[in-house]
């Protein structure tokens, strides 16, 4: 009998094929054998750096690209902060590369 | 200044009758094996006396190579009054989450432009909140 997977478990599910996607999945090859190397998507009640980092790329891609009305995105010349639809910050940013490829992209828009 | 004359110290080692380059003299005769033996053994009854008595010669133990690695690994004095500079600020994460944000919470936001993953994120926060409500 197949148990009903949760909201949760799919999404795990769909972040692992997003991670498999972005080209950062690597893989064991074996004689006979191959394995591929998932990530936890969760450690402990954190997410975990590596996916954060990869959800962050994208979420930043996106709204550079089109005012899809995604978020509020607040640039620093230190640092960027995601903040929530009622303005409360999410994630900080103090990656200066990222920042200034995201403001790069938007002044080319 | 005058030089007086050169005086040889040391015994004359038993290689000055080594045989001389491109010569193969594949066997040492009884007589230069004992002369070299003999010389040997001056050398060590040499070296068993040192300036301070003679040398104690052991074996190294663990405790000797302890020291020895205390030695080499001592912990340097800290500096009084050295200032951090911005580039020993070395291990300042480059995302940081804000505190008080779950991960669901998060994950709900930043997979918001994505439809599909934006609406199971949604569902997925609704679940966790209401297993913490229930628990």
């Amino acid at each position: 009998m197949s148990k009903e997977k949760s909201a949760m478990e799919k999404l795990e599910e769909k972040i692992k094929e997003l991670w498999k996607k972005s080209g950062s999945a690597s893989i064991i090859a074996a004689k006979h054998t191959e394995f591929v190397v998932e990530p936890k998507i969760f450690i402990g009640d954190k997410l975990n750096p590596e996916i954060l980092k990869l959800l962050v790329l994208a979420y930043l891609s996106q709204t550079s690209v089109q005012d899809s009305g995604a978020g509020n995105v607040e640039v620093h010349p230190d640092k960027l902060v995601i903040k929530s639809p009622n303005g409360k910050p999410l994630v900080i940013v103090n990656d200066k590369k990222i920042i200034n490829q995201y403001v790069a992209r938007k002044e080319s828009l | 200044m005058a030089v007086g004359p050169i005086r040889e110290t040391q015994p004359a080692h038993p290689s000055h009758n080594a045989p001389s380059i491109g010569e193969v003299r594949p066997n040492f005769s009884s007589e230069e094996m004992k002369e070299g033996v003999d010389y040997a053994r001056g050398l060590i009854r040499q070296s068993k006396s040192g300036p301070m008595g003679p040398v104690e010669r052991r074996p190294l133990t663990q405790s000797d190579e302890i020291s020895r690695v205390r030695a080499y690994k001592r912990p340097q004095p800290v500096k009084i009054g050295h200032e951090l500079h911005d580039t020993e600020v070395k291990d300042k994460p480059r995302f940081q989450v804000a505190p008080g944000v779950s991960a669901p919470a998060l994950l709900a936001e930043l997979l918001r432009p994505n439809k599909s993953l934006g609406t199971l994120a949604e569902e997925a926060l609704v679940e966790q909140k209401a297993l913490g409500q229930r628990s």
